[in-house]
């Protein structure tokens, strides 16, 4: 019986060092000249980011078939399951072409993923979309770290509501999300650009949708309370909410009840309008200029016109083809690793008349710049009316300045 | 209890403990901060202390690198077009964290190594 | 029937796991288009990573309680071990033997109280233990959430939360990374051996292998085999099985400290959830039952689940052109397996007690033919 089991897991080791040859044989077909691995979430997880690994093999083709990008995506329960997702990460630099890594968002696990891939192979670019992990961790393993501009978005929400003419911005959001460091942070920074700009900063506060009220009490509050707000603070207001939840009900309302809206949290056409409006996509999926037409016309006939901003693209989406993009005219030689430009390049390639821009990344603590960590912002659309010249704002170095602290 | 299981046991408990205490006194990290602030010195330069992955010093920046234990450190300092230098310093007892600033080094005389407040430079 | 194939088709039905096991994994390795060496250094890796824990379960089931699922409360203090060092700031090696000096009398404490739960649970030692887990995390996220930071202050910003209460949710173990694998690997070819890691275990199974033969091994596997005639022999069944339960959460918690050490992160309240249902897939797969457990069964588990693990979501990907169904399907086929061995272990019961009986009737022949009944 030990014999008949003995022969078997031999029999799986030969298996695996004879499979060792065979597989340097497929390899000589037409064939892309690298390899970009790319890592995302499920579409139960996060959709808009796999749909932008997809738009890469639409473009570049899938590795499998003389392509250029193989994409993984990590396991579900990414907590439980560091395990995967770093085997997963790290199967790519068994790809003699593998000449990058992208992966969006990258969940923790992916530093210590991409130490063991440099460890293996030095010459693989290492891209990490939205960290999960700490700014230093990721810092330490990655060539490039990518994440929404909470700082500057901070300044330029405040311009664009004061571009839409508002008076007033409430602030809608809990306790919970003002202890993150990125939403707290950003909340001091709006507080101060408003007393720059000559605007009234109000906080409000909503039910938490992961405490006992849960998603559906947390959002029968803000419908609750949106006509209020308006009738307190006058239809002048831009709002804004830190959490998804609540972006459905208060956009519904201030679209029945008046209000302004700049842009959500994550901004996307998906975030809070098809529901809001009561709109049915399906056919649309995957082709954001059709979606943001359908949305603007519906947005339109409602009278929101010159009221209601977004981001015209996705994030999640952009960043998992940005930053391929990206890796790819680096692989080709096409320009040289950590240009900026290049980069807001890649993203706007995504994003066709919108513009992107990137800062660096700022210790809150230290006040150290950090190189390969970017914090990145679109030009928002505003609907009925265009893009706002967003990026093209220059912001007062001392927003940078503002520390969070408890 | 017979003396000789009491005897045993005691001689556990102080094993536990001296192990407990040579794991803390050589384990003890300390915080090293490499300075590359001097405007003569050209560009960007790689630091490995004591056979450790390199890390990068931007110019004009510092980075923080953990040791192992105060007493004698061996660092490397590689960049590029230059010699790598390799040289010793000690720690300075009694403190958690210190400086070492790449500019001061001497061919030849000891590293100066300054103790620092961590809290006024993190991370 | 020629006594050849009966002797197969024991062989089958007694492993039919572990077969199952390797089958899809043969089946994945070409389809994965991993290269040998790829799935050969990363197994050296997991094998170094994960077999200490493994080893945790092998006394409890020697002692007839089943899969000792309550070991979540050993790696629980192994992770409250590491949160101090990495506080006190302790590196390398030295950091991971003060966790474990931390961690052992944690351990040993919460072995004795599950011990003594699972003395008071008989018969249902596997379920219950399975809830004390649960139980555990909630008081691992009191200590972590309330205790820490409040009662025991946190010196390092790195463990602590932002707004000072608690211990962070992802804990990141730079100085501790490799404390034990790096101290000698050793390098042939593209593989790199951690040579004390396998010192470690190699210690352990002499450990194992010694202990069987101790006065208080052989008392265990009386109690596995018969719990009421171990009683009359003048064997004190109850401390016995409180035992088997410390020892085996103490090598729980070292296991999880160097399972850890070599992950180089850790979610501090969520990775000891893991350890539980890894240790348990991996020595069924090996062949173990809820009865009967060896340091083979240990190895062949380890090797037969990692391999699948690295291979499946890539095949699945492969064969359904979807990088998602491969994920799923790891998943499905590794939950599947544990589900299986369950199963099948009550059916061999049945079928063996069927056996017996119809032994005891005089129908050697039917005996004889109960392979494929």
């Amino acid at each position: 019986m030990k014999k008949g089991l003995s022969i078997l897991l031999i029999a799986l080791v030969a298996m695996a060092l004879v499979f060792t040859g065979c597989q340097k044989k497929d390899a000589d077909a037409t064939q892309a000249a690298f390899h970009i691995g790319v890592v995302t979430g499920s579409v139960s997880q996060s959709e808009d980011d796999l749909r932008g690994a997809e738009e890469l093999i639409k473009l570049y083709g899938d590795a499998k078939s003389g392509g250029m990008i193989s994409h993984l995506t990590y396991p579900d329960n990414f907590m439980d399951q560091m395990d995967t997702t770093i085997s997963q990460i790290l199967s790519f630099a068994d790809d003699p072409l593998c000449k990058a890594i992208v992966v969006n968002q990258a969940v923790p696990g992916t530093a210590e993923a991409f130490k063991r891939v440099r460890e293996k192979r030095p010459d693989i670019l290492l891209f990490a979309g939205e960290p999960h992990e700490d700014p230093p961790v990721i810092q330490a393993a990655a060539d490039i770290a990518v994440n929404s501009d909470f700082i500057s978005r901070g300044y330029t929400i405040i311009w664009a509501a004061k571009e839409l003419g508002a008076k007033t911005f409430v602030h809608i959001s809990f306790p919970r999300h003002m202890s993150y460091e990125t939403l707290g942070l950003r909340r001091l920074i709006m507080e101060q650009a408003c007393a720059d700009l000559g605007i009234k900063f109000v906080f409000e506060t909503a039910p938490d949708p992961t405490t006992e009220v849960g998603v559906a009490g947390a959002q029968q509050y803000i419908l609750e309370k949106v006509p209020q707000w308006v009738e307190k603070y006058g239809k002048e207001t831009a709002f804004f909410c830190t959490n998804d939840a609540h972006t459905e009900p208060l956009l519904k309302q201030l679209l029945a009840f008046g209000g302004m809206f700049v842009e959500a949290d994550l901004p996307s056409p998906l975030m809070g309008y098809p529901g809001a409006l009561g709109l049915d996509l399906t056919a649309e999926a995957g082709d954001f200029t059709k979606i943001l037409a359908k949305v603007e016309s519906a947005v339109v006939e409602k009278g929101g016109a010159g009221r209601f901003g977004t981001w015209a693209y996705s994030y999640g989406f952009t960043v998992t083809a940005g930053l391929g993009e990206y890796a790819r005219r680096i692989a080709a030689g096409e320009v040289q690793k950590g240009d900026t430009a290049a980069l807001s390049d890649s993203f706007a390639m995504f994003t066709p008349g919108a513009k992107w821009a990137s800062g660096k990344y700022i210790n809150a603590i230290t006040g150290q710049a950090a190189d390969n960590h970017l914090l990145v912002y679109m030009d928002t659309y505003v609907f009925g009316k265009g893009y706002l010249p967003t990026t093209a704002q220059t912001i007062d170095p001392k927003y940078y300045q503002i520390k969070f602290g408890n | 209890m017979t003396k000789r299981s009491m005897i045993v046991r005691g001689a556990l408990l102080a094993l536990y403990i001296a192990v407990g205490i040579w794991a803390y006194s050589t384990g003890k990290g300390y915080k090293i901060f490499v300075d590359n602030t001097d405007p003569a010195v050209a560009g960007a330069i790689t630091v490995a202390i004591d056979g450790a992955t390199p890390v990068k010093v931007r110019l004009g920046g510092y980075t923080g690198i953990m040791v192992k234990g105060t007493g004698s450190h061996r660092i490397k300092i590689m960049r590029e077009g230059a010699p790598d230098f390799i040289g010793e310093f000690r720690f300075p007892p009694e403190s958690t964290a210190a400086a070492l600033a790449v500019s001061g080094i001497r061919p030849g005389s000891e590293i100066v190594v300054t103790p620092v407040d961590p809290e006024t430079r993190d991370r | 029937m020629t006594l050849k194939a009966d002797k197969l088709g024991k062989f089958l039905s007694d492993n039919i796991v572990t077969v199952i096991f390797l089958a899809l994994t043969l089946v994945a390795i070409p389809f994965s288009r991993l290269s040998g060496t790829y799935i050969l250094s990363n197994l050296i890796d997991r094998f170094a990573r994960s077999s200490f824990l493994v080893f945790a379960l092998i006394l409890p089931i020697m002692a007839g309680m089943g899969i000792n699922f309550a070991m979540v409360l050993g790696a629980t203090a192994g992770q409250i071990g590491l949160i101090f060092a990495i506080d006190n700031n302790i590196m390398g090696v030295q950091g991971l033997v003060y966790a474990s000096l931390l961690g052992m009398p944690i351990s040993i404490l919460l072995g004795w109280f599950c011990g003594q739960i699972l003395n008071r649970a008989r018969g249902r030692e596997m379920v219950t233990g399975f809830i004390l887990g649960f139980f555990m995390d909630g008081v691992y996220q009191f200590f972590g959430l309330y205790v820490m930071g409040w009662l025991i202050p946190i010196k390092t910003g790195q463990v602590a939360q932002i707004d000072g209460g608690g211990v962070r949710n992802t804990l990141g173990l730079e100085s501790v990374r490799g404390g034990l694998d790096k101290i000698i690997s050793l390098k042939i070819g593209p593989f790199a051996f951690p040579i004390v890691t396998f010192a470690v275990i190699a210690l352990l199974c002499v450990f194992i292998i010694w202990f069987r033969k101790t006065k208080l091994g052989q008392d265990m596997r009386a109690i596995g085999q018969e719990q009421g005639v171990s009683h009359s022999a003048g064997i004190n069944v109850d401390r016995t099985r409180i035992l088997a339960i410390v020892i085996s959460t103490l090598l729980a918690c070292l296991g999880q400290i160097i399972y850890l050490q070599n992950m180089g992160n850790m979610f501090t309240y969520t990775s000891q959830r893991q350890a539980g249902y890894f240790a348990a897939a991996a020595i069924l797969v090996g062949g173990a039952t809820v009865t009967r457990a060896t340091i083979k069964n240990v190895f062949i588990g380890v090797f037969l689940v990692h391999s699948l693990y690295i291979t499946m979501p890539l095949a699945g990907k492969e064969l359904f052109d979807s990088a998602m169904i491969g994920q799923y399907m790891s998943d499905f086929i590794n939950f599947g397996i544990i589900s299986l061995a369950l199963v099948l272990h009550a059916w061999r019961n049945r079928r063996n007690a069927d056996l017996a009986r119809a032994g005891l009737r005089g129908g050697a022949a039917l005996a004889a033919a109960g392979g494929d009944k």
